[in-house]
Formats: structure tokens, C-alpha cells, sequence
């Protein structure tokens, strides 16, 4: 990105607008010490050091890059070192970001933050309307990674990104796990991140669909067992890409009521993520009566065989978010092997705990 | 960027491929293939929808499409 010469800030904006360097949303105009303010919000990350490549336009994508990006998002310093990671994960190889971006699917890009991170103030909403708006440091996150991918990668709807329709969470979409009211360990650790360290976890999805489920009590075990079916049928909502053959992943926020249901029946993650995965399924000839044909490796199968919606148990994001109430909701994903998840550390001071003080 | 990848992948190979795009899809098309440093990725544009048109009118499409196609490869009228 260059330098440029303007009257004043609402030309800038105007101008940024119409050069395709913005969502839509007037920005932050990204002048000089605004983003040196960014950088410093993370000064133990190197200013040069390339983070990624993003396709389509193949952008070699600086740290003072984001930086730049952060500015335009609202985003906070403090926040940086998170923003950074989200934009590490979904350059990686395994994400496939290139079919992710050009895609005509609706994929969006849900980042879920665990970790200290999440509470280096202003801390990160994990709790009421997590998801939803008024909340800064999730809102600014997600969106300095959109306007990465469209500055780095060319996202423009109809240039690169061919979304025939797009989505709201393309704008933004940042949650933190409520770590303090899951009755598991965190989704972080789950994948193998240290204790004591931050991650970020990107996986590309559609829109959210809720699970309303309000415990009758008759048994603990039968609650649970009614959570997971109704997981597991909202997962295989027959237009969703994973659920006509593709066979691929999702996420699935649970409100902390949803998740205590779960461990009381002595469910954890794991397990959970294992109910989900058998169940999710729909039979080969209920797909091709829907859709003619079933697309992808299970094309084959025999009417009465079920096709599996998740790749695997292990490509269902399973994370515990949201504050009272009986709403959980579910991401559908996209096939195996595009944008399912990718978790990479946070990099963050040695002096992390005088940050929460 | 799927067909386009996959057209890249293969001339990586030097096979010789030619990456047939729809209409609606032509400019994202460009620039995929400049992004990959292939910028001269021979392609050959028919019109969009392709998917769902029927056997006939794929037919139609392939019919008005193969002298480009051959074009495209170099190899000219059969």
C-alpha cells in the first residue's frame, strides 16, 4: 500500500473507498503514526516480518500491512498481536484461503480466540450477544481481517470474491471462548496449545443457524442425548455445502447452559464431537433426491447408506461462547480440506501478566 | 479459482490445458492466473450459466467452443 496526499480525513476515506481498499464501512484513515500507535501495540513482532501470501491477488503481507488494515478496522493496539495471528492462520496452506476467497459459497471466516489474549483489556466479549454487535475488540478483530483479505488478497465482491450472494459475517466475525464458564478445558488446548498461551482459531463458514433447547429434566443423559441430535440435524441442513456430499466442517458456539447440560451427562468435548459426528448425516438417496446427483468422494453410495457432513469428529469446532439462555448455534462449514480449522499462537510479551493487572 | 488452479496445476506440469470460463467469471479468472505468475494461462470463454443448462445446450456451447479451444492450444482447424 502507498502513501497518498489528501486535503483532509473524509477525502481519504472517500478516496480509500474508491480505490477498493474497504469494506463498504467508512474507515480509519491509516496515516503514518496511527499505524506506527498499531505496531507499538505489538512492539515484540518485527514490522517487516511477512505474515503471509494472500490469494487471489498472492499479496506478500507485511506485519505493518495488517498494521495498516488494524488502523482502517477501528482495531486497538492492545489487539494487534491477535489480529496478526487470525491473519497467520488463514494464510496458511491447510486453510486454502484461495478457494476460500474466490469462492461462490458464502464462506466467511469465523476466528475464535482463546487464551490470555482475551483478556488484555478491553477484553474480548465471550459472554451475552458475543457474536452480535457493541462489542469493539471483536468487532475491530474480524474486520481488520476482512480488510486484509481484501487489500492483500483483491476480496472485492465480483473481482476475486465471486460470493454469488456473501453474508453479513463477511464484514466481521470474532468470538472469544468463555473459558471461565465451560465446564471443559478450552477449545485451544483441545488442539494441542500450551496452557498459558493465546491461539487463534480460523474456520471458514457459513451464517449461523441456532439451536433453541430448553432441558426438560427427566435425566440428564436424555437432555444430552436430545443437545446432540439436535446439533448434529443442525449441521445437516440439506442445502449446506458439508451436508449434500462434500462431507466437511463446522463449528458449533454452545452457551454455557447447552455445554453444563452436556457435562453433566459426562460428555466432553471429544465425545461430543463424536455423537455429533455419527449422527450428522443424511442418507445418499435422500441427497440425490434433493440435489439429482451427490457431488464429491461419496457419489457413489447405495440409497440407503448415510453420507457423513463432518469429515471427521476432529473437523467440528466445538467452543463454549454466549451469556444466559437456551440458544447454542451452529457453522456450517465448507468441504474437507477448505477452510476447516487452522489454530496459531498469539504472540504475545513475556510480560503477558502485567497487561491483565 | 478452482478451474483456474486447476489449469495452473497442470501447465506446471507442461501439459498443455486450456481453462474454459464462463463469462461472469472471466475477469476473476485474469486475475488469478496474474496472481500466479501465468498471466498468458490460455483460456477460452463460454457463457454463463454453463451448470444446469441442459445436455443440448452444453452441445450448442461445445460446438461454437472447439475451434477456440483448438486455437487456444495452437493447433488450430482440424
Amino acid at each position: 500500500m502507498g502513501l497518498f496526499e489528501v486535503n483532509d480525513e473524509a477525502e481519504a476515506r472517500d478516496m480509500l473507498h474508491d480505490l477498493g481498499c474497504t469494506d463498504g464501512l467508512p474507515v480509519i484513515v491509516p496515516i503514518r503514526e496511527r499505524v506506527d500507535e498499531m505496531l507499538a501495540g505489538a512492539p515484540f513482532i518485527a514490522p517487516d516480518e511477512i505474515i503471509g501470501v494472500v490469494p487471489p491477488r498472492m499479496g506478500r503481507t507485511s506485519v505493518t500491512d495488517v498494521a495498516v488494515s488494524a488502523v482502517m478496522a477501528g482495531c486497538l493496539p492492545e489487539h494487534f498481536a491477535i489480529v496478526v495471528a487470525s491473519v497467520r492462520a488463514v494464510c496458511d496452506p491447510e486453510f486454502a484461503l484461495g478457494i476460500v476467497q474466490g469462492t461462490t459459497h458464502n464462506a466467511a471466516v469465523l476466528t475464535l480466540v482463546n487464551g490470555p489474549a482475551r483478556l488484555w483489556p478491553p477484553a474480548l466479549a465471550t459472554a451475552t450477544g458475543a457474536l452480535g454487535p457493541g462489542h469493539r475488540p471483536n468487532a475491530t478483530i474480524g474486520r481488520a481481517l476482512r480488510l486484509v483479505l481484501i487489500n492483500a488478497g483483491g476480496a472485492l465482491p465480483g473481482a476475486a470474491d465471486m460470493s454469488t450472494l456473501g453474508q453479513p459475517a463477511k464484514f466481521t466475525c470474532c468470538v472469544a471462548e468463555a473459558e471461565e464458564d465451560s465446564p471443559w478445558p478450552s477449545f485451544a488446548l483441545s488442539r494441542g496449545v500450551a496452557a498459558g498461551q493465546s491461539a487463534v482459531t480460523a474456520i471458514a463458514v457459513e451464517g449461523p443457524s441456532q439451536i433453541m433447547f430448553v432441558p426438560i429434566g427427566d435425566s440428564v443423559e436424555a437432555d444430552a442425548d436430545r443437545l446432540v441430535e439436535l446439533a448434529a440435524r443442525t449441521i445437516t441442513v440439506p442445502g449446506a455445502l458439508a451436508a449434500m456430499g462434500y462431507s466437511g466442517s463446522a463449528a458449533i458456539a454452545l452457551c454455557p447452559l447447552h455445554a453444563d447440560i452436556l457435562a453433566a451427562a459426562s460428555f466432553d468435548r471429544a465425545s461430543f464431537s463424536a455423537a455429533v459426528y455419527e449422527q450428522a448425516a443424511l442418507r445418499a438417496g435422500e441427497i440425490r433426491r434433493l440435489h439429482g446427483f451427490i457431488r464429491g468422494a461419496n457419489a457413489g453410495f447405495d440409497d440407503e447408506t448415510l453420507v457423513p457432513a463432518l469429515a471427521s469428529p476432529e473437523h467440528l469446532v466445538v467452543f463454549v461462547a454466549g451469556g444466559a439462555g437456551t440458544y447454542s448455534a451452529v457453522f456450517c462449514g465448507l468441504s474437507d480440506g477448505v477452510g476447516n480449522a487452522v489454530t496459531t499462537i498469539i504472540d504475545q510479551p513475556s510480560n503477558a501478566r502485567s497487561l491483565l493487572a | 479459482m478452482g478451474t483456474v488452479g486447476d489449469s495452473i496445476a497442470i501447465a506446471q506440469r507442461n501439459t498443455p490445458v486450456v481453462a474454459l470460463i464462463t463469462d461472469r467469471f472471466w475477469e476473476q479468472s485474469a486475475l488469478v492466473s496474474r496472481s500466479f505468475g501465468l498471466a498468458d494461462l490460455p483460456r477460452v470463454r463460454i457463457p454463463y450459466p454453463i451448470a444446469g443448462s441442459g445436455i443440448d445446450n452444453i452441445r450448442r456451447v461445445a460446438d461454437d467452443t472447439v475451434a477456440d479451444v483448438l486455437r487456444a492450444l495452437g493447433i488450430g482447424e482440424l
